[in-house]
Formats: structure tokens, sequence, C-alpha cells
């Protein structure tokens, strides 16, 4: 039989009002960006999503059917489709933006998907996530990294 | 190295309000920021562009040559997603964008490319105009070794062709019938569009100004829903060189001593 025993680093300081913080990141990685002069706050997370309701220009477009309307050519950018994707992205780095109150976004991850609803019906999701980093203090002179070649 | 130090000292900064005014969003890993940071330079922001393109009905079944409309479709995806991540950088401040992730989807009726990168500056440069800003897929590692070694990039270069590979006559498919042979057909579409896809990346590069084209990936085969067209679409970073001469990195030479040691297999000792 064992017994679990809380432990404590001796000296650590209590996160404000108790909150534990968060990242992905563990072991090497979080040590460098804490040397680095970093501190991580939280995982942050943000979802965008936007539906297109399709013009019948872009229905056809995405159909491959030539449209005469509005004297389109046969091979042309599906403008409203190209718009929501982009809007998508943009919405979820503002709703991220807006959780980092000052802070930083690194190691950004964004994950888009897309499903066709039907008759050139979209929607277009958006998750974009990543670690909310605080800097507490300024790099420090980093010298020019000094090329090497690994030998196996 | 005072690891809890530092660590101390940063908790206690979750204490305070954050001390920057303009926050920034990047996907570079931490030893990708600390690289940039030793030549002098730090993420700005999260940048995307994003365009789709149209492709006619019937184009991929029929016709001889090359598929004009899908090699049009795909050159004008990628300069309307460059165009666009070229502009959102310009916007935030950036002076270029490193990093670029390249997604590409050649569909039946359409092509999508899509590219996200981080806008990358010199530490606390001021906005510059659009037509200096650089877009480029190399890492923040290429990157600062090409800055190293008195080089820089100018911009994505990219050239796609489709091609359809003819029917073979009725004659040569019954001669070729129950044999091992080769379909030069296929074989000859495939070189067509190498050809026209690595010479309009080229073209694309010249109108840059740039001298060369590094880190060059390509995509090339058969179109799955399309049993007679090949596809090859190559892209890469355009670079030209920023000073006099090219400067000799001179790496020098590391060997590990950390062998990877041979586990031992309990499971051996049994036996066969």
């Amino acid at each position: 039989m064992c017994a679990a025993r809380r432990s404590r680093w001796p000296g650590a300081t209590r996160p404000p009002d108790g909150q534990p913080w968060t990242t992905y990141l563990a072991g090497q990685r979080l040590a460098k960006l804490i040397e680095s002069g970093s501190m991580p706050v939280s995982v942050a997370a943000a979802v965008s999503s936007v539906r297109v309701w399709a013009y019948c220009v872009t229905e056809y477009l995405l159909n491959g059917s030539t449209s005469t309307w509005g004297g389109r050519p046969a091979v042309s950018e599906v403008t409203q489709v190209a718009s929501a994707r982009m809007a998508a992205r943009q919405i979820a780095r503002e709703h991220v933006r807006a959780q980092l109150g000052g802070d930083s976004l690194h190691g950004a991850q964004m994950i888009v998907s897309e499903s066709e609803v039907g008759e050139g019906d979209q929607e277009v999701q958006c998750l974009l996530r990543g670690n909310r980093v605080r800097r507490f203090k300024e790099f420090d002179p980093i010298p020019a990294p000094r090329p090497t070649v690994r030998l196996r | 190295m005072d690891l809890r130090g530092e660590l101390r000292r940063a908790v206690q900064s979750l204490h305070a309000a954050p001390t920057r005014r303009r926050s920034t969003t990047s996907d570079l890993s931490i030893d990708e920021e600390l690289l940039l940071h030793s030549i002098g330079w730090e993420p700005v922001e999260l940048v995307a562009g994003v365009s789709l393109f149209s492709v006619p009905m019937g184009v991929w079944n029929w016709g001889q040559g090359e598929i004009t409309s899908a090699s049009s479709a795909f050159a004008g995806a990628f300069e309307a997603a460059s165009h666009r991540l070229h502009r959102q950088c310009a916007k935030v401040g950036g002076h270029g964008v490193v990093g670029v992730a390249i997604d590409r989807v050649v569909d039946r009726h359409h092509v999508d490319v899509s590219l996200l990168g981080t806008a990358v500056r010199p530490v606390g440069a001021k906005r510059i105009d659009d037509a200096g800003v650089f877009v480029s897929d190399l890492s923040a590692r290429d990157f600062t070794l090409l800055a190293a070694a008195g080089w820089s990039p100018l911009g994505l270069a990219a050239g796609g062709s489709f091609v359809n590979a003819p029917r073979r006559s009725i004659g040569a498919t019954i001669q070729q019938s129950s044999q091992n042979v080769e379909l030069t057909n296929f074989t000859e579409a495939m070189y067509t569009a190498r050809e026209s896809a690595m010479e309009r990346m080229q073209s694309s590069a010249i109108r840059m100004g740039g001298s060369g084209v590094v880190a060059v990936s390509v995509t090339e085969g058969p179109m799955p829903f399309a049993g007679h067209a090949v596809g090859f679409t190559a892209w890469g970073t355009v670079v030209r060189l920023a000073g006099d001469a090219h400067r000799t990195l001179q790496p020098s030479m590391v060997l590990p001593l950390d062998d990877p040691v041979v586990a031992f297999e309990a499971a051996a000792l049994r036996g066969s």
C-alpha cells in the first residue's frame, strides 16, 4: 500500500487568486520559455464559425458550371467563400486576442474545418489555441547562433 | 541557470497586470523565437491568406495537352492568397512573414490555397511600405541562417501545371495488353507538367527580382478524380543576395557522445 503525498516546491509562490497557471509546454520547452523571460498564464483558445449563404454565382462556380451571371469567367475566384474563410481566421484571432489582455499568444495552432451544408452553402470553423504568456523580463542579449554540423 | 529563482520571479509577475501595451500572437516555437531575437527580429502577429478559384466542369476528362483552366486556377489562387498574406502582414506592422504553412487542395471544381505564418519585424522597427514586405515559407531557423549568410527572402514563387495524358489508340492498347510496358502517354504528360510548372515558378522568381528559389516543395502525380490527368505543383521562397557577397558560415563539427544504448530485452532470456 502506498500513500499519496502532496509536495510543494520550497519557496514557490502561490499564483494569484489560487488559480494555477496552465500551458501545453512541459520539460525543457517550459524551462526555456521561463529562462527567456516569459511566464505561462493559461491555455488560450477561441473558436469562430462562419456560415456561407451561397449566392447563385457561388453555387454555380463551386459546381463547375459556367455561369453568365455578371459576366464571370469560368475560372475565377469564389469570393464569397474566400471571404468567409478569411473572416473565420480573423474572428478567431480577434477572439483569442480579447482573452490576452496585453499578454502574448505563443506556439499558436490554427485548425480550420469546412463542411458543405448543400447547394453551395458552407460552414467554416476555425479553432485557434496556444499558450498565453506574460513577459516578466526583457530578452537578455543573445549571441548570434553558431552553426554546427552533427556527426553521426 | 537559476531556474528556481526565475520561476519565482515569473510567478510573481502573475500578480501584476501585463506590462506590454500590444500583445503578439505567433505560431513559432520557443527555439524559433529565441533564434529570431538573436538576429534582432521579433514576432508580431499570426497572419493568414486564403483563396479559392473555380475550375469549370468537364476539363479533367476530355481534351489534349495542358488543362489550362486548372493551371490558371492554381496560379490565381496562389497569387491571391499570397497577396492577402502580404497585405495582412503590412497592416499589422510586420516586415515579412516566416514559417508560412502552405495548404493546397486541387478538387474537381475548385483549387484552394491557404497560407498561415507569423509576421516578423526587426525589434522595435516601424511600419514599412507594402512593397518592402516579404513572404517566406522558411522556418525561423532557415531565415536566421539565410540572414547570416547575407541573403534575404523576397516572396513566395509557385508554379502549377495539369496535363491530360492522351488515351492510347486501339492498336496500341491491343499491342500492350497483357504486357508489362511503360505507358509513355503518362510519362510524357508528367514531363510536360513538370517543365511547365518549374518554368512558371522560375518566371515568378525572376519577376520578383530574385536570383534563386530555396526550400522548393513539389507535389506530383495523377489526379484522384480524373483517370487521365496528371499534375505537378512547385513552390518555394525567392531569395537574393542582400550584401556584396555571400558569407560562408563555416559550421563547426560536433560529435555527440550520447550514443543510444541498445535496450536490454528481458524476453530474449527465454530463448525461442
